[in-house]
């Protein structure tokens, strides 16, 4: 499996993939930086963390996930090189796992990257205009207690307190929350890109589930919508933070499964 | 054992058998041609013999390995150039060989000595998207060879070369039985291409096998003809219409089927003897190899069941 997963990172030598993928973390990062050293104060680090991983979660992870599964498939699609990998004496599924795993690479990289160029632009934005620093919030922790009320409680909202005294660990946990939550989409993105030779379907598919997202936040029945679950595990409500990472995972670990058993199957014309 | 041995082998696609009852024998150590025109069944059954489609019926069988129950162990024998030789074109060739050299564990020396048999070792680290359309065959060709397989499947290897590059790749299989001690099953819709370098052929036609044997039984079956254009065409059609063979007015020429290929000057001379003796003028006499239309028509017409030479 590491020889297939090495054979896949030498094709992406020199091939644009990188480039591509890089923008959707730089946007963001560019976007909260811009706003911030522009006067629109967001104050303290977690607000402007979770404010910068909404834009990532909720457009630009599944924009960043279609472009790269794509271009995964890609690699083979354009050359039509499909024939000469699967005719030789090696497990069909472990050429299709190995670039399932390339792309699950790429996008945590993305993921870790666009937690790093927030940090670094809200950083920036303070060191050029001492006026627009972000505070750490952790000595507020005992206000933010007093702030919640035992309705907040009783309703399951999470404890506000412990977050903002420890908001360093709440970041990254929700920046791999979200991370795991696009497992769904992003095997649904991979099958699409694998089945179809013409790239147009699989970008279709991308950038058609992420409109619909944008509709879709306020029904019920989004939580079940691939294309939200990453956005949904930004919310204040354990629960649907639960459901939304536990459909993502163990629904894109399914999806993927399947997706290596159909692949494996595939009829080469 | 046989290098490729198939059973009824079908596969149709929307109701229609694009390859119907194929039963192939390949010898081992043959250069084996698979003839036909093009949307015979070439190119299915190689995709079958590959694993890259299922059969509706019928078994394969490479060295005794049957491939559907040990696709592995199959392949592992049988290095295959496609007729469209796909690359990574961003990849130079060397990296392209790397990729199929780690796939199959090979020793890094493998690609030297590849790039070394198909004289590709000063393009080497050159891009694939620099390459003419001849270096791409050759490293298609290439990359088939890591590994020494005991069987090489080429699927219409000359496709698209110019008259340089198809007598270089000729050449080139030619000498690669002796060479790499390989099997080398060859595709190709050009009889005089499969005559030039195959022992061993089978002819499909429409999804079926209509020929198959030695290269000397299909040369017997396809003896060139002789085509004479004289002053008198009816007097010479009488004159040489008494013997065995097929003798057709065609025009304002006659044809002659000719016994065998090695005896056509003999024959050629004897005719135009006969001839001149009965005083008609012989203006033109040409000794002509049969299309590989007029083979079918042959094989397919005078026998709709396998023949084997």
């Amino acid at each position: 499996m590491l020889t297939s997963i090495r054979v896949e990172l030498i094709k992406l030598k020199r091939s644009k993939i990188m480039v591509v993928a890089l923008a959707g973390p730089a946007l963001v990062a560019l976007l909260f930086f811009a706003l911030q050293a522009s006067g629109a104060n967001l104050r303290a680090w977690p607000f402007y963390f979770f404010a910068g991983f909404t834009a990532w979660a909720t457009f630009m992870l599944p924009l960043t996930a279609t472009i790269i599964a794509t271009q995964v498939a890609q690699l083979e699609h354009g050359p039509k090189t499909w024939a000469h990998l699967l005719a030789l004496p090696v497990p069909k599924w472990r050429l299709f796992a190995a670039k399932a795993v390339v792309a699950l690479g790429l996008i945590a990289a993305m993921s870790l990257l666009t937690g790093a160029l927030l940090a670094f632009g809200g950083w920036l934005a303070g060191a050029l205009n001492p006026a627009n620093k972000l505070m750490d919030p952790a000595p507020l922790a005992s206000l933010a207690e007093t702030m919640m009320s035992d309705e907040d409680r009783m309703f399951g909202e999470m404890d506000v307190a412990l977050m903002v005294k420890h908001w360093r660990v709440a970041v990254a946990e929700r920046l791999a929350y979200i991370y795991l939550a696009s497992f769904l989409l992003i095997a649904v993105q991979l099958w699409a890109a694998f089945r179809f030779r013409n790239f147009l379907i699989p970008m279709a598919l991308g950038v058609g589930g992420g409109f619909v997202a944008i509709f879709a936040q306020g029904s019920e029945y989004g939580i079940y919508f691939p294309w939200l679950m990453p956005f949904n595990t930004l919310g204040f409500m354990p629960e649907k933070v639960q459901m939304a990472l536990s459909l993502g995972l163990a629904g894109g670990i399914l999806a993927l499964i399947l997706m290596l058993i159909d692949m494996g199957r595939m009829q080469i014309k | 054992m046989s290098a490729i041995e198939t059973e009824d082998l079908r596969k149709r696609f929307r109701g229609v058998n694009a390859v119907d009852g194929v039963d192939l024998s390949v010898p081992t150590g043959a250069i084996f041609g698979f003839l036909g025109p093009n949307g015979a069944g070439k190119t299915t059954t190689i995709r079958l013999l590959l694993g890259l489609l299922s059969p509706n019926r019928g078994r394969i069988r490479i060295f005794g390995d049957d491939l559907h129950r040990s696709r592995k162990k199959a392949l592992k024998s049988v290095g295959v150039a496609f007729e469209t030789p796909a690359h990574y074109e961003h990849l130079t060739g060397r990296e392209n060989l790397n990729i199929t050299r780690l796939l199959l564990n090979l020793d890094k020396s493998e690609i030297d000595r590849v790039l070394a048999t198909v004289e590709l070792t000063h393009v080497a680290d050159r891009l694939v998207k620099k390459y003419s359309l001849g270096m791409r065959h050759r490293l298609g060709l290439a990359r088939a060879l890591l590994g020494a397989p005991r069987l090489l499947i080429l699927d219409e290897p000359t496709n698209g070369l110019d008259p340089v590059g198809i007598r270089e790749m000729r050449d080139l299989i030619k000498t690669l039985p002796a060479r790499t001690g390989a099997t080398v099953f060859v595709s190709s819709h050009h009889l005089a291409e499969i005559e030039q370098v195959a022992s061993h052929v089978a002819v499909i036609h429409q999804g079926k096998i209509v020929f198959q044997g030695g290269m000397e039984s299909l040369r017997s079956l396809h003896a060139p003809r002789l085509e004479i254009g004289c002053s008198d065409i009816a007097k010479a059609t009488e004159l040489l219409g008494g013997g065995a063979r097929k003798v057709e007015h065609k025009g304002a020429r006659i044809s002659i089927d000719l016994a065998a290929a090695d005896t056509a000057e003999v024959r050629a001379a004897a005719v135009n003897r006969k001839l001149n003796e009965a005083g008609i003028d012989v203006h033109h006499l040409a000794i002509s190899p049969w299309t590989l239309e007029e083979l079918f028509l042959q094989l397919v017409g005078a026998a709709p069941a396998v023949r084997q030479g």
